[in-house]
C-alpha cells in the first residue's frame, strides 16, 4: 500500500513517526512536501492512503479522493483557533475510516462519537509492565490496520483495545487502592464493554471524590450512573437519576420529556436521548437509525451534527426534517462543499443563505481563516507554540 | 409538581431520624415533642440503651419506627448511621432532617421548615448550629468552638436511587450521606441548639475523659478541642430568640 502522510505542515515531521513503523507492508511512505503538494493531482488517488495530522488539510485531502483515510487527531496547539480547529478535526474524523490519537482523553471523547477510533501509546515504556502493554497495543495496532487493509470489520479490534484498557486500570486500581481515576477510567472501559461490573468501579471512583472533596462530579459520576442503568435495560431508574443532575431549564424539560416518553413506552426514545445527554452520541445514533418514523430523523439531526456526520444530516434536512434551532441546511451545505474545495459553491450558497439570515455572513469569515490556515502548512509556517 | 419527576413543590413528607443511646434523663423528651410540632414521622435507632429511652420513645405518636439494638454499634458509627438511613428510607419519606438527642430547631427555623422542602431548586438545607455550654442559656464561642460559623447539613432531600456514601469510620461520622455535596443546597440563616454541652461541669469532666479513652491519639478529632473541654472560664454568650 502506498500512504501519504500531510504532517502538521510540510516542513515538519509526522506527530508519532512509530505508527508509521506499525503500517503494514510492503509500503510506500512518501511525505507530502511542496513538491508533491503541486503534483498531487498526477498521482493515481485509488492507489493511497492518506495519514492527515492536522485539520486544515481537509480541503486537500478530501479533493484528493484516496482509497482511504486515516486521521491522526491531536489536540488544538496553543495559539490557534479552537473552534475552527475542532470543526474541522471532526468534519475529518467523520469522512476518515481511522481515527488515530495518542491522548487518551481525547480517545475516550472520540469513542462516545464514533466508530473505528484507536489509541496509540507514544510515551516511552518505564518498565517491564509498561513495556509489555506497549507491546500488546503495538500488535493490535498493526493487526487492525491489516484487518482495515483487508478490508475487514475493525469492531473486534476496537472491542480489544478497550479489554485492554480495561484490565490495565483495574490492575491499576488493585495497585494503587481506591482511586478516583484508576477506577474511573476502568468504569468507562467497562461501559463501553457493556459489563455490569462498571457500576462497581463508578462507585469507588464516587466515594473517592467525595472523601477528597471533590464535588464538581453530578454530571461526571451521577449522569455516569444513569448512563449505566440505561445501558443494562433499568430504564426507570436511569430516567430518576438523569432528573436527579437535572437543574436547568433545558434540562428539566428533557427530564420532563423522558418521563413521558417512559410511560407512553417509546423506549427507544427514552434510550437515545438518555445516551445524547450523557454524551454517548454513537450508541444514541446506533439507537435511532434502525427506526423509520420521521421523529427517529428529527432525533437523529443534532446526533449527525455533533459526530459532525453532516452528509447524513443535511440528507435528512433535504428530505424534508425541519432543523433544529441553531441548525442551517445552507451553513452544511456550504461547509461540505467547502471541504471538498468546491470553493465556487460554497460561496454561493452562503451567500444565497445570508439574504434572509445575515448571520450566515460569519461562516464565510471561517471560510477564509480555514483557507488561511490551509494555505500556511501547506507554505510550511509552524503552528504557533 | 411534576408528575414523575424526583423532587416535589407540595406535599412533601418530613422524616426526623435519630440514633439515641441513653437519653431518658436528659433532653429527648423536649426534642421529641418539639420534632412532633413540624416533621410528619419520626425514625430512631436506639442504640443498646439501658435506660428508659426506648419506651420514652415509644410515647409520642410520631415515632413511627423505633429499632433497639441489642449490642451498642457505636464503636463503628458509620454503619449505625448507615442502618438508620436504610431504616428512613422503608418509611418512604421525601426529606430527612437528621436531629441529635440534644438538638432543639429555633421557633423560626421550625416556621420555615415546610419552605425549605417545598421547592425543587434545592436537595439539602444547612442550618447554622450552636453549642450551648453548661447550660440552656448561653453557647460557648472561642478558637475550638465556633461550628455556627459555619453551616452544617442536617436536611436533605430523600431520592431512593442516588447513592448514600457514609464514609467507613469509627467515630465523627457525617450525620447525612456525603455524596449530597455534589447536589446544590441551601444555607439558611436559621440556627439549631445544640445541647449536648449544656452539662454541669462534673458531666463536661466525664465527656473529657470519655473522648480521651475513645480516641486517646486524636485519630478521629482534636486533641486540643477535647482538651479545651475542661477551660476554666470559656467565652460564653448569651442566646436571643428571634421572631418567627
Amino acid at each position: 500500500m502506498k500512504y501519504l502522510v500531510f504532517n502538521p505542515t510540510v516542513n515538519s515531521g509526522f506527530p508519532c513517526p512509530f505508527f508509521l513503523e506499525r503500517l503494514p507492508g510492503p509500503k510506500e511512505i512518501i511525505h507530502v512536501d511542496t513538491e508533491v503538494l503541486a503534483s498531487l493531482s498526477t498521482l493515481n488517488a485509488a492507489d493511497y492512503t492518506v495519514i492527515a495530522a492536522s485539520p486544515y488539510w481537509i480541503q486537500t485531502v478530501l479533493a484528493f479522493q484516496p482509497a482511504a483515510i486515516f486521521y491522526w487527531m491531536e489536540k488544538c496547539p496553543d495559539g490557534e483557533d479552537t473552534t475552527l480547529w475542532n470543526q474541522y478535526a471532526g468534519l475529518f474524523a467523520a469522512h476518515s475510516r481511522l481515527v488515530f490519537t495518542d491522548s487518551e482523553q481525547m480517545y475516550l471523547e472520540q469513542c462516545l462519537l464514533r466508530d473505528a477510533v484507536f489509541w496509540v501509546d507514544s510515551f516511552p515504556a518505564a518498565g517491564p509492565e509498561e513495556m509489555k502493554l506497549r507491546l500488546e497495543n503495538e500488535q493490535l495496532l498493526e493487526r487492525m490496520l491489516a484487518a482495515q487493509e483487508q478490508g475487514e470489520t475493525l469492531e473486534p479490534w476496537t472491542i480489544r483495545q478497550w479489554e485492554s484498557r480495561e484490565r490495565y486500570y483495574t490492575d491499576l486500581s488493585s495497585k494503587l487502592g481506591p482511586h478516583e481515576t484508576a477506577s474511573y477510567l476502568a468504569a468507562s472501559y467497562r461501559y463501553f464493554l457493556k459489563r455490569p461490573e462498571a457500576l462497581e468501579a463508578l462507585t469507588v471512583s464516587f466515594e473517592q471524590m467525595l472523601l477528597k472533596d471533590h464535588h464538581a462530579c453530578l454530571h461526571s459520576h451521577v449522569r455516569f450512573f444513569s448512563a449505566l442503568e440505561l445501558q443494562h435495560g433499568r430504564l426507570d431508574k436511569a430516567v430518576r437519576l438523569f432528573d436527579i443532575t437535572a437543574f436547568t431549564e433545558e434540562e428539566r424539560r428533557t427530564a420532563a420529556k423522558l418521563y413521558a416518553w417512559l410511560h407512553s413506552g417509546r423506549t427507544d426514545w427514552v434510550r437515545a436521548e438518555l445516551y445524547h445527554v450523557n454524551e454517548d452520541i454513537r450508541s444514541a445514533i446506533h439507537v435511532l437509525e434502525p427506526l423509520s418514523d420521521p421523529e427517529a430523523r428529527a432525533g437523529l439531526l443534532p446526533l449527525y451534527s455533533r459526530a459532525h456526520r453532516w452528509h447524513e444530516a443535511l440528507a435528512l434536512l433535504d428530505a424534508g426534517t425541519a432543523p433544529p434551532d441553531g441548525m442551517s441546511a445552507e451553513v452544511l451545505r456550504g461547509t461540505l462543499h467547502l471541504i471538498h474545495n468546491r470553493r465556487r459553491e460554497a460561496i454561493q450558497v452562503l451567500l444565497r443563505a445570508s439574504i434572509p439570515d445575515w448571520n450566515v455572513l460569519s461562516h464565510l469569515n471561517g471560510m477564509i481563516a480555514l483557507e488561511q490556515a490551509a494555505q500556511a502548512i501547506a507554505a510550511g509556517e509552524e503552528r504557533m507554540a | 409538581m411534576k408528575a414523575g419527576s424526583v423532587r416535589k413543590t407540595s406535599g412533601n413528607k418530613l422524616t426526623a431520624i435519630m440514633q439515641v443511646h441513653n437519653e431518658a434523663d436528659r433532653y429527648l423528651e423536649q426534642v421529641l415533642r418539639e420534632l412532633s410540632e413540624f416533621v410528619d414521622d419520626i425514625v430512631i435507632v436506639d442504640d443498646a440503651s439501658t435506660d428508659g429511652t426506648a419506651k420514652l420513645c415509644r410515647s409520642f405518636a410520631k415515632v413511627n419506627t423505633l429499632v433497639t439494638l441489642e449490642e451498642s454499634r457505636f464503636h463503628e458509627e458509620w454503619e449505625l448511621r448507615q442502618f438508620l438511613w436504610n431504616l428512613a428510607g422503608l418509611t418512604g419519606p421525601d426529606w430527612i432532617l437528621s436531629v441529635d438527642a440534644d438538638e432543639l430547631y429555633e421557633a423560626k427555623a421550625k416556621a420555615h421548615m415546610r419552605e425549605l422542602i417545598d421547592q425543587d431548586r434545592y436537595d439539602w438545607v444547612a442550618f447554622r448550629f450552636y453549642d450551648f455550654w453548661g447550660g440552656t442559656t448561653h453557647y460557648r464561642e472561642d478558637e475550638h468552638w465556633c461550628i455556627h460559623k459555619r453551616h452544617t447539613r442536617s436536611l436533605v432531600r430523600y431520592m431512593p436511587d442516588f447513592y448514600a456514601f457514609y464514609p467507613k469510620m469509627a467515630h465523627h461520622v457525617p450525620r447525612l450521606p456525603l455524596s449530597y455535596a455534589v447536589l446544590p443546597g441551601f444555607l439558611a440563616e436559621l440556627r439549631v441548639k445544640h445541647y449536648g454541652w449544656a452539662v454541669p461541669k462534673e458531666q463536661l469532666q466525664a465527656k473529657y475523659r470519655r473522648y480521651m479513652e475513645m480516641d486517646p491519639e486524636g485519630v478521629w478529632g482534636s486533641l486540643s478541642q477535647y482538651r479545651s473541654i475542661l477551660d476554666e472560664h470559656p467565652h460564653l454568650i448569651e442566646w436571643k430568640e428571634e421572631p418567627t
